[in-house]
């Protein structure tokens, strides 16, 4: 460790520097715990892995792709853990999104989603039962392509640049749920969301409640139709999520 | 200024009781009195300089620049600075990305108003300064921008429009002036207190609202975006579908007037 | 079974587990089940076709857990207080109509399979929902002591898992998790909600290091930076500490080297001697009754 840290004790002198393996890769190809499913109506696919990385408390990869759109996100839950100073009587969440290999979208766009999902998940996580603690989610987007773009090139340029962080959003805020509830820490329902014509919509306690409202493009006409387009993609998604915890689970117990 | 668990509780029952009772007595629909001046930075194209009721100040300067918009996708640009806040601020990055999508050319904005030639157009640059906020400043800041777009007079063009044969720079008027004609979009904020819509939500009911909208108004219509938003990080909950159908009918009925005194500087 | 309620044997965030009371008549008694939240549930409220309706949900991946909390023998907890207080009033209003039993069920949500949870995983996951609360015992390590106080690093709770990512991996000491524990998680965390995370930490105030003769207590007397101390949570504190207390007979040191470190483990002789075996030095501590 060549960095001087006087505030603790470096531990033995055979310590090792903290790196982070670039082995995750290995890892999630070794853990049997893969969901793939299919949707023919619209040839969305999805597939669900949690727990893969070992030093967090839980994570998700979540790997979707339908006509229009490929999508692969890796997301780490640290926390809770101590935060300093001034008192807080519930936990605080920060969640940061980062581009991965393709610098695709700019630094504010992705901070203006990452206020967005802290606004979802304030109001999904049971904070209450974390005093003092803050949790960090990190989102890295590992993989993210516009299938359509190739086919009708001449279409309008500036419109591609702006919808697509829409399509991102649901699958970001499910591999939020699955790695919260991978890593133990309560929250109230599995939160999900649907995209319908350029809106994201994101529902608790099966569609009775809108947790988030994401839209772009696209006029207001549409907008209500949306919502209920969106409400199925999210029960889809979630009944999803569910059955990749629980086989989760049962593998877990099995092992013990 | 922080309110107490008891103050707190207290607040949020009597914003979520039907009819909900707003503490300085507006109805849901009412806006804190505003002040705008417009038209005071001389080295700017426009400017204006809004003051809410409780304090929060914001002044907008638009400058301009001749850019070749083959080139130049964008033809509005937004810089959002708040006081107190680091220019990577989770709120200020958020504001900037927002109002960048609500003035984006093709949305709101008409870019024909501010083609030049065939060749060349302006460019427009809008900077925000937010010297004081309470509550959550964007709706502040568009009303700001609105009034400063509105009071913005541009260089008068003299050479010719049709210049994709001749290779020639825009030439521009010594003295005279154009008004520019855009319309740009409005940006509303709501806050969701139990079962009601509040419009304009104050600080103190930023506090205790359960949620909240972003819906933006432009040419007598709904626009997007429309966000929901965390006000607050304490008291965040899921609100009804139809509550957004009220917000967005809630904007529907009111933005006009909000418009019609806009326009009435 | 102790309610008359079929419960999920398993349940995921967002799975309704039952609802807050549940009634049964039974020889002449009625029997009111009074469900509590344990840990991984949450008393949400619902609106289903128009009623609203209150219901304990699931707010972990898991296993339904319930117990019967005994209230009658246990009344200092404040708990227990609250519901032999609210079985009077129950008896109270309707005295001469039938004899009315209110049962309190604490229904939790148990990370991991059907068989106990003790296996690696599991500890891992469950430190996440066993943060330091009022009331429980917690082992520290001194970190810094004045005339005033000790100051201490939570290390873990007691009779809970304790944490893999947490606690003692953070600064170097002990056995390390994979990348570094959670020390490796603050490394990373760029502009994220804390400065670089450390253990929660904690401040045993000279006056509550013991009960009797609190005014006359001397902090070196009873703690020495690196002892391991068992301790009590009495309140949640400020935003940096925890405040602790070990005034009572079975907290105080449990583990100490002598000579500031440098020596053997020492072990109690009585409440406030520790002796090394090795060399026979004693040393002053508050110590915890081993026993």
């Amino acid at each position: 460790m060549n960095v001087q840290d006087r505030r603790r004790l470096l531990g033995p002198a055979a310590a090792k520097p903290m790196a982070f393996s670039n082995a995750i890769i290995d890892e999630q190809q070794k853990k049997p715990v893969n969901m793939p499913s299919k949707d023919s109506e619209n040839g969305d696919e999805l597939s669900l892995h949690t727990g893969f990385i070992e030093n967090c408390n839980g994570s998700a990869l979540v790997e979707a792709r339908n006509l229009r759109h490929q999508t692969s996100l890796i997301t780490a839950v640290y926390g809770p853990r101590s935060i300093r100073g001034s008192f807080t009587s519930q936990g605080t969440i920060s969640i940061q999104l980062k581009n991965g290999l393709l610098e695709k979208y700019n630094t504010n766009e992705l901070k203006e989603v990452s206020g967005f999902l802290m606004g979802i998940f304030n109001s999904v996580v049971n904070l209450s039962r974390y005093p003092k603690s803050g949790i960090d989610i990190f989102v890295y987007l590992t993989y993210d392509k516009n299938l359509q773009s190739e086919a009708p090139a001449g279409e309008s340029q500036s419109k591609k640049t702006f919808s697509e962080i829409s399509y991102l959003i649901p699958h970001c805020i499910t591999s939020i749920t699955l790695a919260l509830a991978d890593a133990g820490i309560e929250i109230v329902d599995m939160a999900g969301a649907g995209e319908a014509n350029g809106t994201v919509v994101s529902f608790i306690k099966n569609g009775e409640e809108i947790v988030g409202v994401w839209k772009d493009e696209g006029n207001n006409e549409d907008l209500l139709e949306s919502v209920d387009d969106c409400k199925e993609q999210y029960r889809r998604y979630r009944d999803l999520m569910i059955s990749c915890l629980l086989e989760q689970k049962s593998l877990d117990t099995s092992s013990s | 200024m922080s309110l107490s668990v008891a103050e707190k509780s207290y607040l949020y029952d009597s914003l979520a009781s039907t009819p909900s009772v707003r503490t300085d007595g507006r109805l849901p629909h009412q806006f804190r009195p505003i002040e705008i001046f417009t038209d005071f930075l001389p080295s700017s194209n426009g400017s204006s300089r809004i003051i809410a009721s409780d304090g929060s100040e914001c002044i907008v300067s638009i400058k301009s620049k001749v850019v070749d918009h083959s080139v130049e996708n964008e033809l509005l640009q937004v810089d959002v600075d708040i006081a107190g806040q680091r220019d990577d601020a989770l709120i200020v990055e958020t504001i900037t990305s927002l109002l960048n999508k609500v003035l984006k050319s093709g949305g709101g904005i008409d870019s024909s108003k501010l083609q030049l030639t065939r060749k060349y157009s302006f460019k427009i640059f809008v900077d925000v300064l937010v010297i004081s906020s309470y509550s959550h400043p964007v709706s502040l800041i568009s009303f700001a921008i609105y009034s400063a777009l509105n009071s913005t007079y541009l260089p008068k063009l003299i050479s010719a429009f049709d210049d994709l044969e001749v290779e020639e720079l825009p030439t521009f008027h010594d003295y005279d002036m154009v008004k520019l004609e855009i319309n740009p979009p409005l940006v509303f904020i709501l806050a969701i207190v139990g079962n009601n819509i509040l419009l304009d939500p104050a600080a103190n009911e930023s506090g205790v609202a359960n949620n909240g909208l972003i819906i933006t108004w432009s040419n007598g219509k709904i626009t997007s975006p429309i966000r929901s938003v965390a006000l607050n990080d304490s008291n965040v909950k899921g609100f009804k579908p139809q509550l957004l159908k009220q917000g967005l009918a809630m904007v529907e009925k009111y933005a006009s007037d909000v418009v019609r005194s806009l326009e009435n500087l | 079974m102790m309610s008359n309620l079929q419960f999920p044997k398993t349940a995921y965030p967002g799975k309704l587990i039952c609802p807050q009371y549940s009634t049964e008549n039974k020889d002449g008694e009625d029997i009111i089940f009074n469900y509590v939240c344990g840990s991984g549930t949450k008393l949400l409220h619902f609106e289903h076709n128009g009623r609203s309706i209150e219901a304990i949900t699931a707010t972990l991946v898991g296993t339904v857990k319930c117990e019967e909390e005994k209230n009658i023998d246990k009344e200092e907890e404040p708990e227990a207080d609250q519901s032999t207080e609210e079985e009077q009033s129950v008896d109270a209003s309707s005295s001469d109509v039938i004899k009315r039993i209110v049962k309190f069920i604490r229904v939790s949500v148990v990370p991991g399979g059907d068989d106990d949870c003790r296996t690696n995983k599991c500890a891992n996951n469950d430190f996440a929902n066993n943060l330091p609360k009022e009331g429980d015992i917690v082992l520290t390590r001194v970190t810094r002591l004045s005339l005033q106080r000790a100051n201490v690093e939570i290390l873990a709770v007691e009779d809970k898992p304790s944490p893999i990512d947490s606690g003692v991996g953070s600064n170097g000491m002990g056995i390390v998790a994979a990348g570094g524990g959670s020390g490796a998680a603050t490394f990373s965390v760029s502009q994220a909600s804390s400065d670089l995370g450390e253990t929660f930490r904690g401040i045993i105030r000279s006056q509550d290091v013991r009960s009797t003769d609190r005014d006359r207590v001397k902090v070196i007397e009873c703690f020495k930076p690196g002892d391991i101390v068992r301790a009590q949570v009495l309140s949640l504190g400020d935003g940096t500490n925890y405040y602790l207390t070990t005034a009572r007979n079975d907290l105080g040191v449990v583990f100490a080297r002598a000579a500031n470190g440098a020596g053997g483990l020492m072990y109690a002789t009585d409440w406030q001697m520790m002796t090394s075996p090795a060399t026979g030095v004693t040393e002053k501590r508050k110590c915890a009754k081993p026993f």
